[in-house]
């Protein structure tokens, strides 16, 4: 048994504990690219320097907050769409497949596209808010709307993923107690919430990890739309890293943050992998 | 305590089946009416189409004479046991039976309480905290049952509540429900492919073939006065045995022609079968259970023995006749292509019979049927002249 699964064990080591290691003996060194003085060991320095401080705290808070607005954002919509997908009413095929084309594009392409849209002056969206007679917002230079804009853009992607897990745990739910509780004297919405949301919990929990978890690691589409600004109003902690390691170019130091990326998402993907067994059972 | 009534209730489905073409059906106050028939005739489409599961596609149906056809299942106040139980699987036990009650918002006190009375009776007071995927089979099909009586609707709608349980289990719980259903007196709807369901439990019991009402009667009126072809073959174990014969006149009156021997009916089949003396020559279906054969009687039979079973309590004695066997298929009557075919009588089991012996067995008169063989419905039905003109129309063929 032990020899059939080495060499998944060999490619499990290749590709996460080695980068893992390295990374963390880089985050106790103080390397940096293209320094004429050669790196050196300095303990826990740059963990002192980065990590234990408001830059790095706030980075955790704006992701934590980014994640928050876009799982209230993904999870209503994914979900109901699901719902009405369920019904099977006419031309639901079609609206399925229209509403998987987001999660085809690439995130690159996807932050492209939405900070033409998202322009304050030239900007589609601003333009629709003028036509209804809203006021514009200024999407990516202000720090909340910012935020919301971040959120939107990566929820406009994974809402496709939300609605899929949902609508296959849906198909896979026996008719037979939704029936029952009609027949109990349960209106729609105490239907959903009592039968059907009970039956699809597992299934929701996972996605919200998974979620949480791309979330956290939420990367290109920041980059693209706003760079962390403005100010540092939308700088995630992977932004922070990259600023560090490949614009100051501080190796070492960028290491010590991805080292504590890894540990706060840790909690997470224990989540996930517990309701992922809980659901099985 | 309510009835219910269908007028030319109607089935299309979306994609242009018609499940039930018409059905007119009622169900008196705290009846226990069965509806039985063949997988795939139509049942659970009724039965949800009075839930109000499935639309209706035509006619009208009254629940206490009002017209409930637009009503969505939450307003009809109807329980209903499923096939497959369909538990809440996340609530427990408790919560289950409470669900329709808490719904309702009645007051916990009393939740609690009626909770607490029906347990008792199904004997789930023991099991009230576990979710449904912790019981077994048996308590499952319970709380399913406590689910429905523990709200006093009113009507009590079954889907082959039974079978899913294991043979031994389903003659207990067949006894339960019915014991339940006349202590409660709630008018109650059963749907069953099994005849000896349908038989043990109703008041009455209404046969469905193809969607269309066959005969709707007593258990016994069913099972000794048969309407038609399908009926009489579709009740009873071992089934009725039919076969081809012409009607004859003899010497002592008029007979059955049945191969190369002629069974005679006598004065007891003219009193039976009114018109038959102008049937003489026709070719009929002749009916007969296998227990008015080999018992006594004042007709004959002969057959060659093929087989004998011994079950204890009667011996089953299988032989051949010169004659094609009739049988009511789903589409109307079908006559055997084989010339010989097999006769099954029930006999005492102190009885003596060789296998490949010739017996002349003793037929009942009196509970000889004849049937027509194109429409299927039975000849010479004196009661109350429902069924006397074979020439009446084809109502067989409706489906
Ligand atoms: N949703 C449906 N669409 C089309 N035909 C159906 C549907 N449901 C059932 N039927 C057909 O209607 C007939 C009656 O079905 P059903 O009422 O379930 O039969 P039973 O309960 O007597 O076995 C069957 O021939 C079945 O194939
Ligand atoms: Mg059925």
């Amino acid at each position: 048994m032990a020899i059939l699964t080495l060499p998944s064990w060999l490619m499990l080591i290749a590709l996460f504990a080695v980068p893992l290691v390295v990374g963390v003996y880089l985050s106790t060194r103080s390397d940096k690219i293209g320094s004429f003085v050669p790196g050196r060991a300095v303990g826990l320095d740059n963990y002192r320097r980065d990590v234990f401080q408001p830059g790095f705290t706030g980075a955790l808070t704006v992701t934590l907050v980014i994640t928050a607005i876009g799982l209230l954002i993904q999870f209503p919509i994914g979900v109901g769409l699901a719902l009405l997908l369920h019904r099977n009413l006419r031309g639901s095929a079609v609206f399925r497949t229209a509403l998987l084309l987001p999660m085809l594009l690439t995130p690159v392409a996807v932050g492209l596209m939405w900070r033409f849209m998202l322009d304050s002056d030239l900007g589609v969206i601003n333009w629709l808010l003028d036509t209804v007679g809203l006021s514009r917002i200024g999407w990516l230079g202000e720090k909340w709307a910012a935020r919301v804009a971040i959120a939107l853009v990566d929820s406009w992607q994974s809402i496709p993923f939300v609605m899929l897990m949902t609508l296959a745990a849906l198909s896979s739910l026996p008719e037979s107690p939704h029936e029952a509780a009609r027949v109990d004297g349960a209106s729609a919405w105490r239907v959903f919430r009592f039968v059907t949301l009970p039956m699809l919990r597992p299934v929701l929990y996972i996605t919200v990890m998974i979620r949480v978890v791309d979330s956290l690691k939420l990367f290109d589409i920041i980059f693209i739309l706003t760079k962390g600004g403005p100010g540092k109003a939308t700088e995630t902690m992977g932004l922070q890293a990259y600023n560090v390691g490949f614009v100051a170019l501080q190796t070492g130091r960028a290491a010590a943050l991805g080292v504590a990326v890894a540990a706060v998402t840790l909690p997470a993907y224990v989540l996930w992998l517990r309701a992922q067994r809980a659901s099985q059972r | 305590m309510s009835t219910l009534t269908m007028v030319n209730l109607q089935k299309r489905y979306a994609n242009g089946y018609e499940a039930v073409p018409g059905l007119d059906l009622e169900i008196k106050d705290g009846e226990f009416l069965v509806l039985v028939g063949p997988s795939g005739c139509g049942k659970s489409t009724v039965l949800r189409m009075v839930a109000g599961l499935e639309d209706i596609s035509g006619g009208d149906l009254l629940i206490d004479g009002a017209r409930v056809n637009d009503m969505g299942p939450q307003q009809r106040d109807i329980a209903m046991v499923f096939q497959s139980y369909a538990l809440y699987p996340n609530m427990t036990v408790g919560d289950n039976i409470a669900f329709a009650m808490k719904l309702r918002k009645t007051p916990k006190a009393e939740i609690a309480q009626k909770v607490k009375e029906v347990a008792e009776l199904l004997e789930l007071d023991k099991v009230l905290d576990r979710k449904p995927g912790q019981l077994s089979g048996g308590q499952r099909q319970r709380v399913a049952m406590g689910r429905a009586i523990v709200r006093h609707p009113k009507l009590f709608l079954m889907d082959e509540p039974l079978s899913n349980l294991d043979a031994k289990l389903r003659v207990h719980t067949r006894a339960e429900i019915a014991r339940l259903q006349r202590r409660l007196g709630v008018t109650t709807m059963y749907v069953t492919h099994d005849q000896v369901e349908a038989m043990t439990m109703g008041d009455r019991v209404a046969v469905l073939r193809r969607g269309v009402l066959m005969q709707c009667a007593s258990p016994q009126e069913l099972y000794e006065r048969p309407d038609n072809l399908f009926v009489a073959q579709f009740i009873g174990s071992p089934s009725m045995n039919v076969v081809r014969g012409t009607v004859v006149s003899t010497d002592h009156g008029p007979g059955v022609q049945i191969g190369d021997q002629t069974v005679e009916l006598g004065s007891v089949g003219a009193a039976r079968f009114p018109g038959i003396g102008e049937m003489i020559g026709r070719d009929v279906a002749f009916g007969v259970r296998p227990e008015a054969l080999g018992g006594d009687g004042s007709g004959r039979l002969t057959m060659q023995v093929e087989l004998v079973e011994m079950l204890g309590s009667e011996l089953l004695v299988h032989g051949t006749v010169n004659a094609p066997a009739v049988r009511a298929i789903d589409t109307g009557v079908e006559q055997s292509d084989k010339p010989t075919s097999m006769v099954i009588a029930s006999m005492d089991p102190r009885r003596k019979v060789e296998v490949f012996s010739t017996v002349e067995l003793p037929v009942d008169i009196d509970r000889v049927h004849l049937f027509d063989l194109d429409t299927g419905l039975a000849i010479g039905r004196d009661a109350a002249g429902r069924v006397t003109d074979s020439s009446s129309p084809n109502e067989l063929d409706k489906g």
